[in-house]
């Protein structure tokens, strides 16, 4: 446990739309895989916030787990604080309470062409979240979703009702996804990796489309990718994930600018900055972790470091607050602002 | 320089399949497409799905029938259609690496296994022994893969692998189709790092992405594609900084990057803003005007359109 | 969709003289001749030769399917050389057991595993879920004459609750019925069970559980649909398989059906009889596997551009 451990990132002015305390997710079995690790957060209201890790490093089950959508029979969720709005919600992996998924919140994901029933038209698809949630009669839920197939800029909405998914575009299902998540003007929208499967036009579209009705409908978006250009670009506010924790947070434009922890700035670093070519690409050396790994008391990061002294190998660095907007998790931040290059 | 590789005048297109229309011909994948790369080079290809960019590494390496135009390797013309015999230093010359890595390894067989079989069709005096370690070692892995099967492996590791496996054969040309956009960016960048260090041994690339960023690192010089056709070609870091067409603008302005926040959200409102979506842009190969060139210009320094 | 009828068409077609010159051709290379079937031991061998001019036996067999095919495209497919009668009616008369046979255990074995196979999925690793897996395995080593034998035992010699055999009461279709059904039971069910379960744990239920969709819901609007498909696919096989392969079934039970008359006939090497048998099941079977194309199409709207 965290114990007395700083918020990551510190509580804005703002009462946090969530809130996010001690959250792990164990993968269930004979050895369970601890994929999340006591991970804290907030999220405030109308911002955009972004979640960065590579793969595996249990960015999408943090998301998966707070929206209660994670399967209760493959993972078990812990954690000793959950609020919405100021409610309690569970964590023991009963179903959430009615309204909160689709109405208060709404998820969207890579791969929209797996995400949406085949089968069925894009028109009845979206109707739903009417039906169900609002109880109204088929035709005026259709006549909802037309409204928000425009509200997405789908263009000739009205026309594309009974259409099928498969006559969608990827970067077109994908609003049609977003559609359905917002529907309901929900207060949290959390986007997993939306545009990974586009072209960079698209994503940059669709990107924008985000902003736009986070503005619009004052949501608070979290946004799920492992493109450090995406979140300098749409989020407010960022927090790096590593090995199932998190490892810095704080205000994207000083983090991107000044990370305080290696990992941050080796993912950076890392980035072909098409506006700097002349700055060499710098991989951080070795592989990812297994999910799950043991890290026992050590950082998770230490074997892949630039900046490991003894202590990182016997003793988990706890989560700091060195200033009022940003946190981080290593014993040698200071050492690494002074004598890293950004 | 002379070319290592080169297509003139490319061109193909899917048919069409219907009960009475079989070979019907549907818009052309390809149009007219001449590429060229010298040893020791790297030549990017991008552009946005569809755009023809692996249709075109399928046609050089022969997998599209009835194609037309002209693929020459080292200055002599490939023709696929050819015996087995006479393509078989193409074949072997020019190898080709996928987005996903696990494809080209046979998940049943161990790495070594993999491995050998390559090394066995290109003739060598030294013993697969010696050489199994060499090219490992020229990927940045060590023996102990050599054991394990592909499922063993993270997805870097993976194209590593794949990545030794294409060099077994002592390739001169390396077709690269997305080699890193499975691949988190951490490991993209070693991946990159590989690219360089084998095209300082001589080898011409062929790198086709749908990431700028990443030819701008890469690539010695760069063709944008669009429908089939090369709109657009040079010098990458020409391309990159004073693109001559709107569409290549547009992909540059669209590239996240880590500079002048909240760029790339105001260029994509203002493209949809106005009537054109990317997809709309007329894919002729006409010089722009001197105001568009220069919007293009500020569009990369990260100014937004006017 | 008229592209996709004509094609249909054309193959069902090609399908139909094929099972109609193999059938033709097998039937007279193997041993017998219905001539002496019909004429008995006490033959002379001029009635013998005078019987085989009588029926066009005589003729080289290219000339004799030759005028086959001539008079069934006028549709006359021959008289019995046994009882004289028009294969047709003989045919017609036993198809709509046999018809009666298909449809009740067909729809019994839908009606049957795709509610069971959901509702196992439903429960994976549950009681009833690790029950059906190994019961489903037993019902499936078992063959079906015996597991008919059985039947017939219990339920009609020992409880004396069914007839065992004929079609004498409507009650009589139930052994037969349950004989056929219970093995594609076990395999349907399992095969609903395993699609119902990948579907269950894919990212379109994900999304549907983050759009609030009560699990009623997403079973029955959802799941449900999609599991069919491959369900159906396996069922229209299993359909055809019922019309023209229930003749172990039907010997057993003595069930007036297609089976019984084809087995008959070869045993008489009543050529025009088991012609037209043959031909009638390929038409049932070519019938019912364009319905389940139509119903696929229904389901799966990605089927429906011509």
């Amino acid at each position: 446990m965290s114990g007395a451990a700083a918020i990551l990132p510190p509580t804005s002015n703002n009462a946090p739309l969530l809130s996010v305390r001690g959250l792990s997710v164990e993968a269930r079995g004979p050895a369970p895989l601890r994929l999340v690790d006591d991970v804290s957060f907030d999220l405030p209201a109308g911002t955009t916030t972004a979640l960065v890790g590579e793969s595996g490093s249990g960015k999408s089950l943090t998301a998966q787990a707070i929206l209660g959508l994670l399967n209760r029979d493959v993972y078990q969720v812990s954690g000793t604080e959950l609020t919405f709005q100021g409610a309690a919600l569970a964590f023991d992996g009963r179903r959430p309470p009615k309204g909160f998924q689709g109405q208060l919140t709404g998820y969207v994901m890579q791969d929209p062409s797996s995400a949406l029933d085949p089968t069925m038209t894009i028109g009845r698809q979206i109707a739903a979240m009417f039906i169900v949630h609002r109880g109204m009669g088929m035709r005026a839920a259709l006549r909802e979703a037309a409204r928000m197939l425009d509200f997405v800029r789908i263009p000739n909405a009205a026309g594309r009702l009974g259409d099928y998914p498969h006559q969608f575009s990827g970067g077109m299902k994908q609003r049609v996804l977003i559609a359905m998540a917002v529907a309901l003007s929900p207060r949290l929208l959390v986007a997993d990796e939306p545009t990974t499967a586009l072209d960079v036009t698209v994503q940059a579209e669709i990107l924008a489309l985000i902003d736009d009705l986070r503005a619009e409908l004052d949501m608070a978006v979290l946004i799920i990718t492992h493109d450090f250009g995406v979140v300098y670009q749409c989020a407010d506010r960022v927090m790096v994930m590593y090995a199932g924790k998190l490892l810095e947070g704080g205000d994207t434009v000083q983090i991107t600018e000044q990370g305080r922890h290696p990992y941050t700035r080796g993912l950076i670093g890392s980035i072909p900055d098409i506006d700097d070519l002349d700055r060499p690409v710098v991989a951080i050396p070795g592989q990812p972790p297994r999910p799950g790994t043991n890290w026992a008391q050590a950082c998770a990061f230490h074997p892949r470091c630039g900046f490991t002294v003894e202590r990182c190998r016997i003793e988990t660095p706890q989560m700091e607050a060195p200033d009022a907007r940003s946190a981080v998790r290593c014993f040698e931040w200071p050492r690494v602002i002074t004598e890293a290059r950004p | 320089m002379s070319a290592m590789l080169e297509t003139r005048g490319l061109s193909f297109a899917y048919p069409v399949a219907g009960l009475l229309s079989s070979g019907r011909a549907a818009a052309k994948a390809l149009d007219d497409v001449s590429i060229r790369v010298e040893p020791g080079r790297v030549l990017g290809i991008v552009g946005e799905s569809g755009s023809g960019k692996s249709t075109l590494l399928r046609a050089i390496v022969g997998l599209n029938r009835s194609q037309s135009g002209e693929i020459r390797y080292r200055g002599d013309i490939v023709d696929h259609a050819a015996g087995r015999h006479r393509l078989a230093p193409f074949r072997a010359g020019v190898q080709m690496i996928f987005q996903d890595p696990g494809g080209s390894l046979n998940p049943f067989k161990t790495i070594r296994q993999t491995l050998s079989a390559a090394l066995a069709r290109v003739p060598d005096r030294a013993a697969p022994g010696e050489r199994l370690p060499r090219l490992l070692d020229a990927v940045g892995m060590n023996e102990t893969a050599l054991d394990r099967h592909p499922s063993e492996f993270s997805g870097g590791q993976l194209q590593r692998l794949a990545i030794a496996r294409a060099l077994a054969c002592n390739p001169t040309v390396l077709l690269c189709d997305e080699p890193t956009s499975a691949l988190d960016v951490s490991i993209q960048a070693q991946i990159l790092e590989l690219f360089l260090a084998l095209k300082r041994d001589g080898r011409a690339f062929v790198f086709v992405t749908h990431n700028l960023g990443v030819l701008g690192h890469v690539a010695d010089t760069i063709a944008v594609m669009h429908r089939g056709r090369v709109i657009e070609s040079g010098p990458a870091r020409e391309i990159i900084t004073r693109p001559q067409q709107a569409y290549t603008a547009a992909l540059i302005a669209a590239s996240p990057r880590l500079a002048n926040r909240g760029v790339l959200l105001d260029n994509a409102r203002l493209r949809l803003r106005g009537t054109q979506a990317p997809e709309q842009v007329p894919p002729v190969a006409r010089p722009l005007s001197a105001a568009a060139v220069t919007a293009a210009a500020e569009l990369d320094r990260g100014e937004v359109l006017p | 969709m008229i592209g996709f009828a004509a094609s249909r068409l054309f193959n069902a077609f090609a399908t139909l003289l094929a099972a109609v010159v193999a059938t033709f051709i097998m039937i007279r290379i193997a041993p017998g001749d219905p001539v002496l079937v019909l004429l008995g031991d006490l033959a002379t061998p001029d009635q013998i030769v005078q019987a085989r001019i009588d029926y066009g036996l005589d003729l080289p067999m290219y000339r004799q399917l030759g005028i086959y095919l001539a008079k069934a495209f006028s549709l006359d497919l021959g008289s019995s050389i046994i009882q004289g009668r028009p294969a047709i009616d003989m045919v017609a008369q036993r198809m709509g057991s046999t018809l009666l046979l298909g449809i009740v255990t067909f729809a019994l074995v839908m009606a049957v595993s795709i509610p069971l196979g959901l509702y196992a999925a439903l429960r994976t690793g549950g009681r009833f879920d690790r029950w059906t897996s190994s019961t489903s395995l037993v019902v499936l080593g078992i063959p079906d004459f015996w597991l008919g034998l059985v039947f017939i035992l219990v339920f009609a010699r020992w409880l004396h609750l069914l007839p065992s055999a004929g079609w004498s009461a409507p009650s009589a279709i139930i052994l037969p019925a349950l004989t056929l059904a219970l093995p594609l039971i076990a395999v349907n069910m399992r095969l609903m069970r395993n699609e119902a379960i990948g579907i269950l744990d894919s990212n379109m239920v994900k999304i549907l559980r983050a759009k609030g969709m009560p699990t009623r819901r997403i079973v029955t609007h959802h799941v449900l649909r999609n599991a069919l498909l491959p369900v159906l696919t396996v069922g229209g096989v299993q359909f055809g398989h019922l019309l023209g392969g229930a003749v172990i079934v039907e010997t057993v039970f003595g069930w007036p059906g297609l089976g019984n008359l084809l087995i008959s006939s070869i045993g008489y090497r009543d050529y025009p009889v088991v012609q037209t048998t043959i031909l009638v099941m390929t038409f049932l079977v070519v019938a019912v596997n364009f319905a389940v194309d139509l119903c696929y199409r229904w389901i799966d709207p990605r089927l429906r551009r011509s």
